[in-house]
Protein backbone atom coordinates (compact mmCIF):
# COMPACT_ATOMS: atom_id res chain seq x y z
CA UNK A 1 0.00 0.00 0.00
CA UNK A 2 3.05 2.73 1.05
CA UNK A 3 3.72 4.01 -2.28
CA UNK A 4 7.78 4.32 -3.30
CA UNK A 5 8.83 8.21 -4.32
CA UNK A 6 9.20 8.03 -8.00
CA UNK A 7 12.48 10.14 -7.91
CA UNK A 8 14.33 11.24 -4.82
CA UNK A 9 13.83 14.12 -2.99
CA UNK A 10 14.80 17.55 -4.94
CA UNK A 11 16.30 19.07 -1.64
CA UNK A 12 17.99 17.63 1.17
CA UNK A 13 15.57 19.05 4.03
CA UNK A 14 17.10 19.96 7.17
CA UNK A 15 13.32 19.76 9.38
CA UNK A 16 12.03 16.80 8.05
CA UNK A 17 8.11 17.04 9.44
CA UNK A 18 8.14 14.03 11.97
CA UNK A 19 7.33 10.62 10.04
CA UNK A 20 4.05 10.44 9.96
CA UNK A 21 2.25 7.57 12.06
CA UNK A 22 0.78 4.36 10.06
CA UNK A 23 -3.08 5.49 10.07
CA UNK A 24 -3.61 9.40 10.28
CA UNK A 25 -5.54 12.35 8.63
CA UNK A 26 -3.20 14.47 6.96
CA UNK A 27 -3.02 18.39 8.27
CA UNK A 28 -5.20 18.72 11.41
CA UNK A 29 -7.61 16.49 12.99
CA UNK A 30 -10.31 18.72 14.06
CA UNK A 31 -10.46 20.43 10.82
CA UNK A 32 -11.54 16.99 9.76
CA UNK A 33 -14.44 18.14 11.92
CA UNK A 34 -15.66 20.71 9.72
CA UNK A 35 -14.87 18.72 6.50
CA UNK A 36 -17.33 15.92 7.57
CA UNK A 37 -20.30 18.41 8.59
CA UNK A 38 -19.73 20.20 5.34
CA UNK A 39 -20.06 16.61 3.94
CA UNK A 40 -23.08 15.67 5.78
CA UNK A 41 -24.75 19.06 5.36
CA UNK A 42 -24.54 18.56 1.45
CA UNK A 43 -25.62 14.87 1.62
CA UNK A 44 -28.61 15.90 3.41
CA UNK A 45 -29.23 18.63 0.40
CA UNK A 46 -28.62 16.04 -2.15
CA UNK A 47 -31.21 13.89 0.18
CA UNK A 48 -34.00 16.63 -0.05
CA UNK A 49 -33.48 17.35 -3.32
CA UNK A 50 -34.02 13.66 -4.13
CA UNK A 51 -36.65 13.38 -1.90
CA UNK A 52 -38.91 16.40 -3.70
CA UNK A 53 -38.20 15.74 -6.88
CA UNK A 54 -39.62 11.93 -6.18
CA UNK A 55 -43.03 13.70 -5.70
CA UNK A 56 -42.44 16.01 -8.74
CA UNK A 57 -40.73 14.46 -10.97
CA UNK A 58 -41.97 16.89 -14.50
CA UNK A 59 -41.44 19.73 -12.76
CA UNK A 60 -38.00 18.68 -12.37
CA UNK A 61 -37.13 17.26 -15.57
CA UNK A 62 -38.63 20.45 -17.27
CA UNK A 63 -36.08 22.42 -15.28
CA UNK A 64 -32.90 20.38 -15.79
CA UNK A 65 -33.64 20.73 -19.86
CA UNK A 66 -33.48 24.94 -19.27
CA UNK A 67 -29.67 24.07 -18.02
CA UNK A 68 -26.61 24.62 -19.84
CA UNK A 69 -25.47 21.52 -19.55
CA UNK A 70 -22.16 21.41 -21.26
CA UNK A 71 -21.12 24.59 -19.66
CA UNK A 72 -21.41 22.21 -16.13
CA UNK A 73 -18.99 19.38 -18.13
CA UNK A 74 -17.07 21.76 -18.48
CA UNK A 75 -16.66 23.04 -15.01
CA UNK A 76 -16.58 19.49 -13.78
CA UNK A 77 -13.22 19.05 -15.51
CA UNK A 78 -12.00 22.40 -14.82
CA UNK A 79 -12.43 21.44 -11.02
CA UNK A 80 -11.11 17.95 -11.46
CA UNK A 81 -7.96 19.53 -12.92
CA UNK A 82 -7.75 21.98 -10.15
CA UNK A 83 -7.82 19.40 -7.97
CA UNK A 84 -4.87 16.94 -9.29
CA UNK A 85 -3.05 20.77 -9.59
CA UNK A 86 -2.93 20.86 -5.96
CA UNK A 87 -2.84 17.07 -5.14
CA UNK A 88 0.72 17.82 -7.13
CA UNK A 89 1.27 21.15 -5.11
CA UNK A 90 0.95 19.10 -1.99
CA UNK A 91 3.61 16.20 -2.92
CA UNK A 92 6.21 19.36 -4.33
CA UNK A 93 5.66 20.74 -0.71
CA UNK A 94 6.07 17.22 0.98
CA UNK A 95 9.55 17.06 -1.32
CA UNK A 96 10.54 20.40 -0.30
CA UNK A 97 10.20 22.51 -3.59
CA UNK A 98 8.87 25.31 -2.47
CA UNK A 99 8.73 26.94 -5.82
CA UNK A 100 7.30 24.30 -7.85
CA UNK A 101 4.78 24.56 -5.09
CA UNK A 102 3.63 27.53 -5.04
CA UNK A 103 3.42 27.43 -9.36
CA UNK A 104 0.82 24.63 -8.83
CA UNK A 105 -0.63 26.51 -6.01
CA UNK A 106 -1.51 29.16 -8.56
CA UNK A 107 -3.03 27.23 -11.24
CA UNK A 108 -5.46 25.39 -9.04
CA UNK A 109 -5.99 29.29 -8.12
CA UNK A 110 -6.54 30.43 -11.99
CA UNK A 111 -9.00 27.29 -12.80
CA UNK A 112 -10.94 27.72 -9.57
CA UNK A 113 -11.55 31.56 -10.66
CA UNK A 114 -12.45 29.99 -13.86
CA UNK A 115 -14.91 27.72 -12.44
CA UNK A 116 -16.67 30.80 -10.60
CA UNK A 117 -16.30 32.87 -13.75
CA UNK A 118 -18.20 30.44 -15.39
CA UNK A 119 -20.82 29.85 -12.99
CA UNK A 120 -21.56 33.20 -12.74
CA UNK A 121 -22.19 33.48 -16.44
CA UNK A 122 -24.85 30.21 -16.28
CA UNK A 123 -25.98 32.35 -13.55
CA UNK A 124 -26.90 35.48 -15.65
CA UNK A 125 -28.32 33.24 -18.85
CA UNK A 126 -30.69 31.56 -16.41
CA UNK A 127 -31.49 34.66 -14.84
CA UNK A 128 -32.04 36.52 -18.13
CA UNK A 129 -33.75 33.70 -18.91
CA UNK A 130 -36.68 34.44 -15.98
CA UNK A 131 -35.33 32.06 -13.77
CA UNK A 132 -34.84 32.64 -10.50
CA UNK A 133 -34.86 30.87 -7.07
CA UNK A 134 -38.23 31.30 -6.66
CA UNK A 135 -39.41 29.81 -10.29
CA UNK A 136 -39.83 26.41 -8.75
CA UNK A 137 -38.76 23.98 -6.45
CA UNK A 138 -35.61 22.85 -9.19
CA UNK A 139 -34.73 25.98 -9.41
CA UNK A 140 -34.29 26.80 -5.85
CA UNK A 141 -32.08 23.66 -5.23
CA UNK A 142 -30.62 24.64 -8.15
CA UNK A 143 -29.59 27.96 -7.42
CA UNK A 144 -29.27 27.65 -3.66
CA UNK A 145 -27.31 23.94 -3.89
CA UNK A 146 -24.79 25.15 -6.99
CA UNK A 147 -24.68 28.86 -4.63
CA UNK A 148 -23.64 27.51 -1.58
CA UNK A 149 -20.77 25.18 -3.37
CA UNK A 150 -20.19 28.22 -5.39
CA UNK A 151 -19.24 30.08 -1.49
CA UNK A 152 -17.20 27.51 -0.61
CA UNK A 153 -15.71 27.65 -3.58
CA UNK A 154 -14.75 31.19 -3.48
CA UNK A 155 -13.50 31.06 0.23
CA UNK A 156 -11.59 27.89 -1.33
CA UNK A 157 -9.94 30.50 -3.56
CA UNK A 158 -9.13 32.77 -1.31
CA UNK A 159 -7.37 30.33 1.64
CA UNK A 160 -5.35 29.10 -1.68
CA UNK A 161 -4.01 32.43 -2.40
CA UNK A 162 -2.99 32.99 1.34
CA UNK A 163 -1.56 29.90 1.58
CA UNK A 164 0.45 30.06 -1.44
CA UNK A 165 1.75 33.03 -0.49
CA UNK A 166 2.99 31.41 3.04
CA UNK A 167 4.12 28.70 0.87
CA UNK A 168 6.46 31.11 -1.39
CA UNK A 169 8.09 32.27 2.11
CA UNK A 170 9.35 29.12 3.17
CA UNK A 171 9.38 29.15 6.97
CA UNK A 172 10.51 25.52 6.92
CA UNK A 173 8.03 24.91 10.06
CA UNK A 174 5.91 21.77 10.24
CA UNK A 175 2.87 23.60 11.12
CA UNK A 176 2.67 25.17 7.44
CA UNK A 177 2.58 21.88 5.72
CA UNK A 178 -0.05 21.37 8.59
CA UNK A 179 -2.27 24.42 6.98
CA UNK A 180 -1.04 23.82 3.78
CA UNK A 181 -2.95 20.26 3.90
CA UNK A 182 -6.18 21.38 5.51
CA UNK A 183 -6.41 23.86 2.81
CA UNK A 184 -5.87 20.92 0.06
CA UNK A 185 -8.53 18.48 1.67
CA UNK A 186 -10.60 21.16 1.64
CA UNK A 187 -10.61 22.11 -1.88
CA UNK A 188 -10.65 18.11 -2.67
CA UNK A 189 -13.99 18.54 -0.67
CA UNK A 190 -15.30 21.24 -2.95
CA UNK A 191 -14.37 18.73 -5.94
CA UNK A 192 -15.58 15.70 -4.23
CA UNK A 193 -19.17 17.29 -3.41
CA UNK A 194 -19.33 18.67 -7.51
CA UNK A 195 -19.04 15.43 -8.32
CA UNK A 196 -22.45 14.53 -6.79
CA UNK A 197 -23.46 18.06 -7.53
CA UNK A 198 -23.51 17.64 -11.28
CA UNK A 199 -24.79 14.54 -12.08
CA UNK A 200 -28.02 15.31 -9.70
CA UNK A 201 -28.77 18.60 -10.91
CA UNK A 202 -27.68 18.13 -14.47
CA UNK A 203 -27.94 14.56 -15.95
CA UNK A 204 -30.17 12.25 -14.00
CA UNK A 205 -33.59 12.03 -15.30
CA UNK B 1 0.20 10.12 2.20
CA UNK B 2 1.96 11.25 -0.75
CA UNK B 3 1.01 9.79 -4.33
CA UNK B 4 3.75 9.16 -7.18
CA UNK B 5 3.63 11.90 -9.72
CA UNK B 6 2.45 9.11 -11.93
CA UNK B 7 -0.54 7.71 -9.63
CA UNK B 8 -1.87 11.56 -9.17
CA UNK B 9 -1.73 12.03 -13.58
CA UNK B 10 -3.71 8.62 -13.83
CA UNK B 11 -6.12 9.30 -11.24
CA UNK B 12 -6.50 12.67 -13.19
CA UNK B 13 -7.26 10.67 -16.73
CA UNK B 14 -9.53 8.29 -14.86
CA UNK B 15 -11.55 11.49 -13.77
CA UNK B 16 -12.02 12.99 -17.05
CA UNK B 17 -12.92 10.23 -18.83
CA UNK B 18 -15.54 8.94 -16.51
CA UNK B 19 -16.77 12.61 -16.86
CA UNK B 20 -16.62 12.78 -20.71
CA UNK B 21 -18.19 8.81 -20.88
CA UNK B 22 -20.89 10.14 -17.50
CA UNK B 23 -21.57 13.35 -19.88
CA UNK B 24 -22.00 11.19 -23.24
CA UNK B 25 -23.96 8.85 -21.87
CA UNK B 26 -26.31 11.78 -19.92
CA UNK B 27 -26.74 13.67 -23.26
CA UNK B 28 -27.50 10.48 -25.76
CA UNK B 29 -31.30 10.06 -26.22
CA UNK B 30 -31.17 6.27 -26.79
CA UNK B 31 -30.85 5.05 -23.25
CA UNK B 32 -33.58 5.35 -20.53
CA UNK B 33 -33.81 7.70 -17.92
CA UNK B 34 -33.79 5.07 -14.93
CA UNK B 35 -30.56 3.38 -16.32
CA UNK B 36 -28.85 6.68 -17.80
CA UNK B 37 -29.52 7.86 -13.48
CA UNK B 38 -28.08 4.63 -12.26
CA UNK B 39 -24.97 5.43 -14.84
CA UNK B 40 -24.22 8.87 -13.83
CA UNK B 41 -24.62 8.56 -10.56
CA UNK B 42 -22.23 5.38 -10.20
CA UNK B 43 -19.73 7.39 -12.41
CA UNK B 44 -20.12 10.05 -9.93
CA UNK B 45 -19.32 7.86 -6.74
CA UNK B 46 -16.54 5.91 -8.84
CA UNK B 47 -15.28 9.44 -8.96
CA UNK B 48 -15.79 10.34 -5.21
CA UNK B 49 -13.77 7.34 -4.70
CA UNK B 50 -10.66 8.62 -6.56
CA UNK B 51 -10.49 11.81 -5.21
CA UNK B 52 -10.95 10.67 -1.69
CA UNK B 53 -7.76 7.83 -2.43
CA UNK B 54 -5.78 9.90 -4.64
CA UNK B 55 -5.79 12.78 -3.51
CA UNK B 56 -6.98 13.26 -0.11
CA UNK B 57 -4.94 9.83 0.79
CA UNK B 58 -7.76 8.15 2.22
CA UNK B 59 -6.41 5.31 2.50
CA UNK B 60 -4.22 6.22 5.10
CA UNK B 61 -7.13 7.80 7.06
CA UNK B 62 -8.18 6.06 10.74
CA UNK B 63 -11.20 3.35 10.13
CA UNK B 64 -13.41 5.61 11.39
CA UNK B 65 -12.90 8.19 8.87
CA UNK B 66 -12.45 5.97 6.04
CA UNK B 67 -15.66 4.16 7.02
CA UNK B 68 -17.26 7.55 7.26
CA UNK B 69 -16.48 8.52 3.34
CA UNK B 70 -17.16 5.15 2.09
CA UNK B 71 -20.81 5.49 4.15
CA UNK B 72 -21.09 8.94 2.23
CA UNK B 73 -20.28 7.93 -1.44
CA UNK B 74 -22.68 5.07 -0.77
CA UNK B 75 -25.73 6.46 0.91
CA UNK B 76 -25.43 9.43 -1.64
CA UNK B 77 -25.39 7.36 -4.45
CA UNK B 78 -28.28 5.03 -3.04
CA UNK B 79 -30.50 7.75 -2.16
CA UNK B 80 -30.15 9.58 -5.27
CA UNK B 81 -30.88 6.57 -7.32
CA UNK B 82 -33.77 5.29 -5.56
CA UNK B 83 -35.22 7.98 -5.22
CA UNK B 84 -35.00 8.22 -8.99
CA UNK B 85 -36.41 5.45 -9.40
CA UNK B 86 -39.81 5.81 -7.27
CA UNK B 87 -40.62 8.92 -8.61
CA UNK B 88 -43.45 10.08 -9.69
CA UNK B 89 -45.51 13.39 -10.99
CA UNK C 1 -7.31 30.82 38.31
CA UNK C 2 -7.77 30.86 41.95
CA UNK C 3 -10.49 28.67 44.02
CA UNK C 4 -13.23 31.59 44.39
CA UNK C 5 -13.28 32.47 40.31
CA UNK C 6 -12.69 28.39 39.61
CA UNK C 7 -15.96 28.22 41.59
CA UNK C 8 -17.83 30.79 39.99
CA UNK C 9 -16.92 29.81 36.27
CA UNK C 10 -18.28 26.57 37.27
CA UNK C 11 -21.63 28.15 38.16
CA UNK C 12 -21.64 30.47 34.61
CA UNK C 13 -20.87 27.09 32.94
CA UNK C 14 -23.80 25.26 34.93
CA UNK C 15 -26.08 28.14 34.03
CA UNK C 16 -25.39 26.90 30.27
CA UNK C 17 -27.43 24.04 30.99
CA UNK C 18 -30.38 26.38 32.76
CA UNK C 19 -30.57 28.14 29.40
CA UNK C 20 -31.07 24.99 27.80
CA UNK C 21 -33.47 23.47 30.03
CA UNK C 22 -35.79 26.78 30.31
CA UNK C 23 -35.59 27.93 26.72
CA UNK C 24 -36.65 24.13 25.85
CA UNK C 25 -39.10 23.63 27.81
CA UNK C 26 -40.51 26.97 27.61
CA UNK C 27 -39.88 28.22 23.95
CA UNK C 28 -40.07 24.60 22.22
CA UNK C 29 -41.88 22.49 24.47
CA UNK C 30 -45.23 25.49 25.81
CA UNK C 31 -44.16 27.66 23.03
CA UNK C 32 -45.09 25.17 20.62
CA UNK C 33 -41.79 25.46 18.46
CA UNK C 34 -40.72 21.96 18.41
CA UNK C 35 -41.30 21.81 15.17
CA UNK C 36 -42.92 25.89 14.80
CA UNK C 37 -45.86 26.61 12.42
CA UNK C 38 -45.37 26.78 8.34
CA UNK C 39 -45.22 30.47 7.53
CA UNK C 40 -47.32 29.41 5.07
CA UNK C 41 -50.11 29.05 7.63
CA UNK C 42 -53.17 30.73 6.95
CA UNK C 43 -54.08 33.52 9.74
CA UNK C 44 -56.45 32.37 10.62
CA UNK C 45 -55.68 28.82 11.74
CA UNK C 46 -52.79 30.42 13.70
CA UNK C 47 -55.01 32.80 15.50
CA UNK C 48 -57.47 29.74 16.31
CA UNK C 49 -54.27 28.13 17.64
CA UNK C 50 -53.27 31.20 19.85
CA UNK C 51 -56.83 31.56 21.00
CA UNK C 52 -57.23 27.72 21.95
CA UNK C 53 -53.67 27.50 23.94
CA UNK C 54 -53.29 31.25 25.28
CA UNK C 55 -52.39 30.68 28.60
CA UNK C 56 -49.92 27.85 27.62
CA UNK C 57 -48.06 29.81 25.04
CA UNK C 58 -47.93 33.30 27.61
CA UNK C 59 -46.11 31.11 30.50
CA UNK C 60 -43.56 29.00 28.03
CA UNK C 61 -42.51 32.53 26.24
CA UNK C 62 -42.21 34.08 29.21
CA UNK C 63 -39.54 31.65 30.60
CA UNK C 64 -38.61 31.33 27.66
CA UNK C 65 -37.63 34.99 27.30
CA UNK C 66 -35.85 34.55 30.69
CA UNK C 67 -34.09 31.79 29.96
CA UNK C 68 -31.56 33.69 27.57
CA UNK C 69 -30.80 35.67 30.96
CA UNK C 70 -28.52 32.57 31.62
CA UNK C 71 -26.77 32.80 27.76
CA UNK C 72 -25.37 35.90 29.49
CA UNK C 73 -23.59 34.42 32.35
CA UNK C 74 -22.87 31.44 30.35
CA UNK C 75 -20.84 34.12 28.20
CA UNK C 76 -19.33 35.24 31.12
CA UNK C 77 -18.03 32.20 32.44
CA UNK C 78 -16.70 31.52 28.81
CA UNK C 79 -14.79 35.14 28.61
CA UNK C 80 -12.37 34.17 32.15
CA UNK C 81 -11.48 30.82 30.60
CA UNK C 82 -10.86 32.44 27.41
CA UNK C 83 -8.73 35.07 28.77
CA UNK C 84 -6.35 32.51 30.23
CA UNK C 85 -6.20 30.98 26.92
CA UNK C 86 -5.28 33.97 24.58
CA UNK C 87 -2.14 36.27 25.07
CA UNK C 88 -1.67 39.75 24.02
CA UNK C 89 -4.90 42.27 24.19
CA UNK C 90 -7.67 39.03 24.35
CA UNK C 91 -9.73 40.87 21.84
CA UNK C 92 -11.66 37.82 20.42
CA UNK C 93 -11.97 36.78 24.05
CA UNK C 94 -14.47 40.39 24.40
CA UNK C 95 -15.40 39.10 20.89
CA UNK C 96 -16.92 36.43 22.60
CA UNK C 97 -18.01 37.95 25.62
CA UNK C 98 -19.99 40.80 23.75
CA UNK C 99 -21.83 38.63 21.13
CA UNK C 100 -22.38 35.85 23.68
CA UNK C 101 -24.33 38.55 25.36
CA UNK C 102 -26.00 40.06 22.64
CA UNK C 103 -26.92 36.64 21.25
CA UNK C 104 -28.89 36.62 24.48
CA UNK C 105 -31.16 39.69 23.28
CA UNK C 106 -32.26 37.67 20.11
CA UNK C 107 -34.09 35.29 21.62
CA UNK C 108 -35.83 37.28 24.04
CA UNK C 109 -37.44 39.93 21.83
CA UNK C 110 -38.64 37.12 19.69
CA UNK C 111 -41.01 35.39 22.88
CA UNK C 112 -41.64 38.94 23.70
CA UNK C 113 -43.33 39.29 20.05
CA UNK C 114 -44.95 36.15 20.40
CA UNK C 115 -45.64 36.71 23.69
CA UNK C 116 -47.74 39.69 22.39
CA UNK C 117 -49.27 37.84 19.95
CA UNK C 118 -50.27 35.44 22.93
CA UNK C 119 -51.35 37.87 25.13
CA UNK C 120 -54.35 39.56 23.14
CA UNK C 121 -54.57 36.07 20.89
CA UNK C 122 -58.97 37.54 20.12
CA UNK C 123 -57.81 40.05 17.51
CA UNK C 124 -57.09 40.79 13.88
CA UNK C 125 -55.81 37.57 12.91
CA UNK C 126 -53.58 39.03 10.17
CA UNK C 127 -51.97 41.03 13.34
CA UNK C 128 -51.60 37.62 15.00
CA UNK C 129 -49.76 36.24 11.98
CA UNK C 130 -47.53 39.24 11.67
CA UNK C 131 -46.57 39.20 15.47
CA UNK C 132 -45.16 35.73 14.71
CA UNK C 133 -43.44 36.40 11.51
CA UNK C 134 -42.09 39.17 13.44
CA UNK C 135 -40.93 36.48 15.87
CA UNK C 136 -39.71 34.09 13.42
CA UNK C 137 -37.43 36.73 11.25
CA UNK C 138 -35.87 37.76 14.55
CA UNK C 139 -34.97 35.08 16.15
CA UNK C 140 -33.68 33.76 12.39
CA UNK C 141 -31.97 36.46 11.05
CA UNK C 142 -30.28 37.73 14.36
CA UNK C 143 -27.35 35.11 14.17
CA UNK C 144 -24.81 37.92 13.43
CA UNK C 145 -23.63 37.98 16.91
CA UNK C 146 -23.53 34.50 17.68
CA UNK C 147 -21.06 34.17 14.43
CA UNK C 148 -19.15 36.40 16.38
CA UNK C 149 -19.23 34.26 19.62
CA UNK C 150 -18.75 30.98 18.09
CA UNK C 151 -16.22 32.06 16.00
CA UNK C 152 -14.25 33.91 18.48
CA UNK C 153 -14.19 30.80 20.80
CA UNK C 154 -13.34 28.56 17.93
CA UNK C 155 -10.08 30.69 17.22
CA UNK C 156 -8.86 30.81 20.93
CA UNK C 157 -9.40 27.26 21.63
CA UNK C 158 -7.86 26.32 18.64
CA UNK C 159 -4.71 28.36 19.57
CA UNK C 160 -4.50 27.22 23.06
CA UNK C 161 -0.72 26.31 23.45
CA UNK C 162 -1.11 24.07 26.71
CA UNK C 163 0.07 20.09 25.48
CA UNK C 164 -3.25 18.84 26.12
CA UNK C 165 -5.91 22.09 25.41
CA UNK C 166 -8.71 23.34 27.52
CA UNK C 167 -11.05 22.11 24.15
CA UNK C 168 -11.08 19.75 21.81
CA UNK C 169 -10.16 21.13 18.56
CA UNK C 170 -12.73 19.18 16.97
CA UNK C 171 -15.07 21.40 19.30
CA UNK C 172 -13.71 24.29 18.10
CA UNK C 173 -14.29 23.74 14.59
CA UNK C 174 -17.45 22.27 14.90
CA UNK C 175 -18.45 25.75 16.39
CA UNK C 176 -17.35 27.47 13.63
CA UNK C 177 -19.14 25.29 11.34
CA UNK C 178 -22.15 25.53 12.79
CA UNK C 179 -21.96 29.50 13.02
CA UNK C 180 -21.57 29.52 8.99
CA UNK C 181 -24.38 27.58 8.58
CA UNK C 182 -26.60 30.25 9.76
CA UNK C 183 -25.69 32.22 6.51
CA UNK C 184 -28.65 29.81 5.14
CA UNK C 185 -30.95 32.16 7.47
CA UNK C 186 -30.25 35.07 4.50
CA UNK C 187 -32.34 33.03 2.46
CA UNK C 188 -35.17 32.13 4.41
CA UNK C 189 -37.20 35.16 3.88
CA UNK C 190 -37.64 33.55 0.65
CA UNK C 191 -39.48 30.70 1.27
CA UNK C 192 -42.76 29.97 2.63
CA UNK C 193 -42.18 26.51 3.11
CA UNK C 194 -40.02 23.44 2.06
CA UNK C 195 -36.42 23.05 3.77
CA UNK C 196 -34.59 26.50 3.61
CA UNK C 197 -37.95 27.85 5.41
CA UNK C 198 -37.75 28.72 8.80
CA UNK C 199 -39.91 25.53 10.05
CA UNK C 200 -37.46 23.18 7.58
CA UNK C 201 -34.69 20.87 7.94
CA UNK C 202 -31.66 23.46 6.81
CA UNK C 203 -33.13 26.53 7.76
CA UNK C 204 -34.44 24.90 11.70
CA UNK C 205 -33.42 21.56 12.40
CA UNK C 206 -29.48 22.23 11.76
CA UNK C 207 -29.33 25.66 13.06
CA UNK C 208 -31.66 25.18 16.46
CA UNK C 209 -30.51 21.70 17.33
CA UNK C 210 -26.78 21.60 16.72
CA UNK C 211 -26.02 24.93 19.39
CA UNK C 212 -27.76 23.08 21.90
CA UNK C 213 -25.74 19.84 21.57
CA UNK C 214 -23.04 22.16 20.57
CA UNK C 215 -23.48 24.49 24.12
CA UNK C 216 -23.98 21.36 26.57
CA UNK C 217 -20.30 20.02 25.08
CA UNK C 218 -18.78 23.57 25.54
CA UNK C 219 -20.55 23.54 29.02
CA UNK C 220 -19.10 20.47 30.01
CA UNK C 221 -15.69 21.23 28.88
CA UNK C 222 -15.69 24.73 30.81
CA UNK C 223 -16.70 23.34 33.70
CA UNK C 224 -13.65 21.33 33.59
CA UNK C 225 -11.69 23.64 32.68
CA UNK C 226 -12.23 25.42 35.57
CA UNK C 227 -11.02 22.58 37.61
CA UNK C 228 -7.65 22.55 35.43
CA UNK C 229 -6.94 25.94 35.88
CA UNK C 230 -7.43 26.19 39.24
CA UNK C 231 -4.76 23.44 39.29
CA UNK C 232 -2.57 25.39 37.21
CA UNK C 233 -2.61 28.13 39.30
CA UNK C 234 -1.90 25.87 42.57
CA UNK C 235 0.99 24.02 41.58
CA UNK C 236 2.44 27.48 39.54
CA UNK C 237 1.84 28.72 43.33
CA UNK C 238 2.95 26.17 45.38
CA UNK C 239 5.76 26.34 48.32
CA UNK C 240 8.10 24.13 48.46
CA UNK C 241 8.37 21.78 51.38
CA UNK C 242 12.42 21.46 52.93
CA UNK C 243 11.13 18.59 54.83
CA UNK C 244 9.52 15.39 54.18
CA UNK C 245 5.51 16.44 53.07
CA UNK C 246 2.71 16.59 55.13
CA UNK C 247 0.22 14.47 54.33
Amino acid sequence: MGELLEDPPAAAAVDEPPPRPARALPGDVGFWTFIAADASLFAVLFFQFSLDRSSHVSVFNEGQRELLVPLGAVNTLVLVTSSWQLASAVRSAHRRDMAKATRLICGTVLLGLVFAVLKVFEYHVELSSGHTISTSSFFMYYFIITGIHLLHLIVGVIALVVIGFRVRRDTGSPRELVIFECGASYWHLIDLLWMFIFPLIYLAR
Amino acid sequence: MVQTRRALTWAWITLVAITVLSFTVAESSGIAGDIETAIVIAAAALKGRVILVWFMGVRSFPLAWRTFFDAWLLVNATVIVVSHLIGHG
Amino acid sequence: MEAEEAKQVRLCALSGALFVFLFAFGWGFLGRNIPPYLPSMPAEELAAIYRDNASTLRIGFALGAFGTTFLVTWAIGLFRVMVKMERGGQLLSYAQLIGGTLTAFVPMFACFFWLTAAFRPEQDPAIIRMLFDLGWLTIDLGFGVTLVQYVAFGIVAMRDKREKPLFPKWLAWLGIWIALEFFVELIMPYFRSGPFSWSGLIAYWIPFFLPFIWIVAVTVYMYLAANRLNEEHESATAVPVAGPVAS
